[in-house]
């Protein structure tokens, strides 16, 4: 066993008690394959019992355990570190509830007045679905609503209140694909802020499944049908 | 304290929690999911890969009648023939339920499904889309849910049901959250919380799934069934361990070495091979570990290299995951081992989802009796969506009817109280998460695979000591309520513990081999029409256990 460590700096915030968040460093034991969220399990079980962070399905499906780390938003269990120093943090552009663990609310809401869900679709008769289905092999339909992207958005950092961020526009853009949607997606997205994204594709970098959001939500909203 | 009123409470938002909200939300019923976590995220519901079910018109030959037939005979006898009969019967209307509301599943160009084989079903019949079926019927449930108004708690833990002389009123749960408890009054509760893959080391469930619902009904006394029989997943990844526990069903179609390089299912089955059932491969890699022919990672080999692109194609999630984690199936072996991977028994209930006590329904993983001794793939998210959508109708029926008594304050506030005296315990000899991680090293080695009387005696005892060890050595570090991980884990570890005694009892009793229960020291399988079901209830917080007889009419 090597005896050797490294540094662990994580983002510490309880609103009911600290005035300001700050940052707790832990000295953790060199290993290898630790994935970030072995990081976190191990120093809620050896170091700090009162650190709060999310996960569920361990596999990267469920999209619950996104945060930074070193600056970049991933997925907590899918990510490996590398025996250097890390800092974790919440994901960025979300206010904090405690810890690692940020509040979605305020996202969902907007998310709402979008109609998330097959809009105007005709829900009488199965014989309908067969006649209307086609494949879209949309990769918005792989999003997680991990919301790593987010975090990484240099639009919804400068004005939330006028973008409201690609994941929304993922999401709108997977009922924009599917073949029951009989709603305006595109126009809702204009509507919505869409001509605000800067195009920087940083959404398209940071998604762990992958999607390229800018061309396969942001674009397609935007081309005209 | 936060106090919520509605006529119909469900705990678990994976599939069958879903569908049960949506079914009684339809019918005009106010409806309220609460989870541990967050909503649609904790169950296995969004890592599920295939749902199986006949569609009339869609494989010549194969029926619902034959759908019924395979289900019982994986289920060796224990399978209650009614429920299996309304679950393969319904299957087709609630796909077609699931269609409207937007759900999509792969078909081919002339409009039929796309239907996968799966071992022990006679016909393809297994539904998909791409390898995220379960995510895209969890999606596409959220949105309906959220679409007609069904109103969602998360970072709720249901701690106890309300009961009284009228049956179930409602429950009490912490809310993490807010730092506060939760008194939900109900007319109705469907309890749909899943399985309790927390049991063992590798589980492919989420870390939430701790039994909690089980313990919930027996403590409000409902009957557990069968629920000696666990269905572990045969073929999962144990490294890297960013993946570990991870499902590779592409297994079906590859080939398994030990470390000697032997093709060992040539000793257990050399008909099926690797495509053999899931209790057949678990016990054939559980020996192999046990006798030490493992790799550095204490798995056995999975070689799924030069199979058909179209194979590739199917399981793509499954292969891009891995390959972000350095292993490209196509050319690397993998180690894998079997993994906990489904409760096969769990609350009894009738055709109606009703348990026995009034007022209380359940559906989905956390049930028994539909699977018997052993449950086919695929069939347990059919499972969920048929029973889960029963649940919500007849919950809903029962609530324009009953209910709406006081709840039983007093035993509320003795339930918040006790709670909050685990929370001021403080730091003590052990964490709630050391009992679990003994917990999960005992029922890996002896309440597993493959089980026997001296291993299972042994279990046993050890269980009790970590029950004393929890209830009088275990501290709970942090204080408060406020997304209290400690006080989390030692909520759940006593719920396992209950539950791992009662799967002792049981295993122990079942002095037989059927289906997922492999007892070495009774290895031959008892023929179906000997079948007896083992319940269990809960005395004075332990598990008791009768024997019922099951009538020899499965066909």
């Amino acid at each position: 066993m090597s005896s050797e460590a490294f540094s662990v700096k994580i983002f510490k915030f309880d609103p009911s008690i600290d005035a300001t968040p700050y940052y707790k460093e832990f000295l953790i034991e060199t290993g290898t394959g630790q994935s970030v969220l072995d990081l976190l399990k191990e120093i809620y079980r050896n170091h700090d019992s009162d650190i709060s962070f999310r996960f569920s399905c361990r596999l990267g499906k469920c999209g619950v355990c996104a945060v930074r780390v070193n600056g970049k938003p991933v997925l907590a269990c899918q990510t490996t570190v590398e025996n250097g120093d890390v800092v974790i943090e919440p994901l960025k552009g979300f206010p904090v509830i405690k810890d690692l663990i940020v509040e979605r609310e305020t996202y969902r809401d907007r998310l709402k007045s979008a109609r998330p869900y097959p809009d105007r679709a005709d829900r009488s008769g199965g014989s309908s679905v067969q006649k209307l289905w086609a494949d879209p092999n949309a990769s918005p339909f792989l999003c997680t609503d991990c919301l790593a992207c987010m975090s990484s958005c240099k639009a919804l950092s400068r004005i939330p209140w006028e973008f409201p961020g690609p994941a929304f526009f993922t999401n709108l853009a997977r009922w924009h694909y599917h073949p029951l949607d009989r709603s305006d997606r595109p126009a809702l997205a204009i509507r919505s802020g869409i001509s605000h994204c800067t195009a920087c594709k940083s959404c398209s970098k940071v998604c762990p499944k992958g999607i390229d959001v800018y061309k396969e939500a942001i674009e397609a909203l935007e081309k005209k049908p | 304290m936060i106090t919520e009123v509605t006529d119909i409470l469900v705990i678990g938002t994976g599939s069958a929690g879903y569908c049960s909200a949506i079914e009684a939300a339809r019918r005009g019923r106010s409806v309220l999911l609460a989870d541990k976590g967050l909503a649609g995220k904790s169950g296995c519901t969004v890592t599920a890969e295939q749902i199986a079910a006949v569609i009339p018109g869609m494989i010549r030959g194969d029926s619902a009648e034959i759908h019924y037939r395979d289900t019982l005979e994986a289920g060796k006898g224990l399978s209650d023939p009614a429920l299996v009969r309304i679950m393969t019967e319904e299957a087709h209307r609630c796909i077609e339920k699931l269609e409207r509301l937007g759900a999509l599943f792969t078909r081919n160009r002339d409009g039929k499904y796309a239907l996968d084989p799966m071992n022990g079903h006679s016909y393809p019949r297994s539904l998909y889309y791409k390898d995220i079926t379960g995510k895209m019927i969890i999606d596409t449930l959220k949105a309906e849910a959220e679409r007609i108004g069904v109103g969602v708690m998360e970072d709720v833990q249901i701690i106890s049901l309300i009961t009284g002389d009228n049956g179930v009123s409602g429950a009490v749960g912490l809310n993490f959250r807010y730092a506060q408890p939760v008194l939900i009054r109900a007319r109705a509760v469907v309890l749909a919380s899943g399985g309790a893959g927390e049991l063992f080391p590798l589980s492919t469930n989420p870390v939430q799934s701790t039994g909690d619902g089980l313990i919930l009904a027996l403590k409000a006394g409902a009957v557990v069934r069968d629920i000696e029989f666990y269905q572990f997943y045969p073929v999962c990844l144990v490294y890297p361990k960013t993946l570990s526990g991870f499902v590779l069903g592409i297994s079906q179609f590859g080939r398994l070495y030990n470390s000697r390089g032997e093709r060992f299912m040539e000793k257990h089955d050399p008909v099926r091979m690797e495509s053999a059932t899931r209790d057949i491969l678990s016990q054939a890699i559980f020996r192999e570990i046990r006798e030490g022919q493992v790799g550095p990672h204490g798995g056995v080999y999975l070689d799924a290299t030069g199979l058909n692109e179209e194979i590739y194609e199917e399981y793509s999630d499954a292969i891009s995951i891995t390959r972000k984690h350095g292993i490209d199936l196509k050319i690397d072996r993998v180690e894998v081992r079997p993994a906990g991977h489904y409760a096969i028994g769990g609350i009894k209930i009738n055709e109606k989802t009703e348990t026995g006590v009034p007022g209380l329904f359940s559906a989905g993983e956390v049930t028994g009796g539909i699977h018997g001794a052993n449950r086919l793939g695929n069939n347990s998210m059919l499972d969920t969506v048929v029973f889960g959508m029963r649940a919500g109708r007849f919950a809903a029926e029962y609530a324009a009817e009953n209910g709406g008594e006081k709840a039983d304050m007093e035993q509320a506030i003795g339930e918040i109280k006790r709670v909050k005296t685990l929370s001021e315990r403080g730091v003590r000899k052990y964490a709630p998460w050391q009992i679990k991680k003994r917990l999960q090293k005992i029922m890996d080695e002896k309440v597993g695979i493959i089980k026997s009387k001296d291993q299972l005696v042994s279990a046993g005892r050890e269980l009790k000591t970590l029950e004393d060890q929890l209830r009088e050595e275990t501290g709970v570090s942090a204080r408060g309520f406020f997304f209290n991980r400690s006080l989390r884990d030692y909520l759940e570890t006593a719920n396992l513990l209950i539950l791992a005694r009662a799967i002792v009892l049981a295993s122990l009793e079942r002095e037989e081999s059927r289906g997922a229960h492999f007892r070495e020291d009774y290895p031959d399988v008892v023929g179906d029409e000997e079948a007896v079901s083992l319940e269990i209830t809960l005395e004075g917080g332990d598990p008791v256990l009768q024997k019922r007889a099951l009538s020899g009419e499965t066909q």
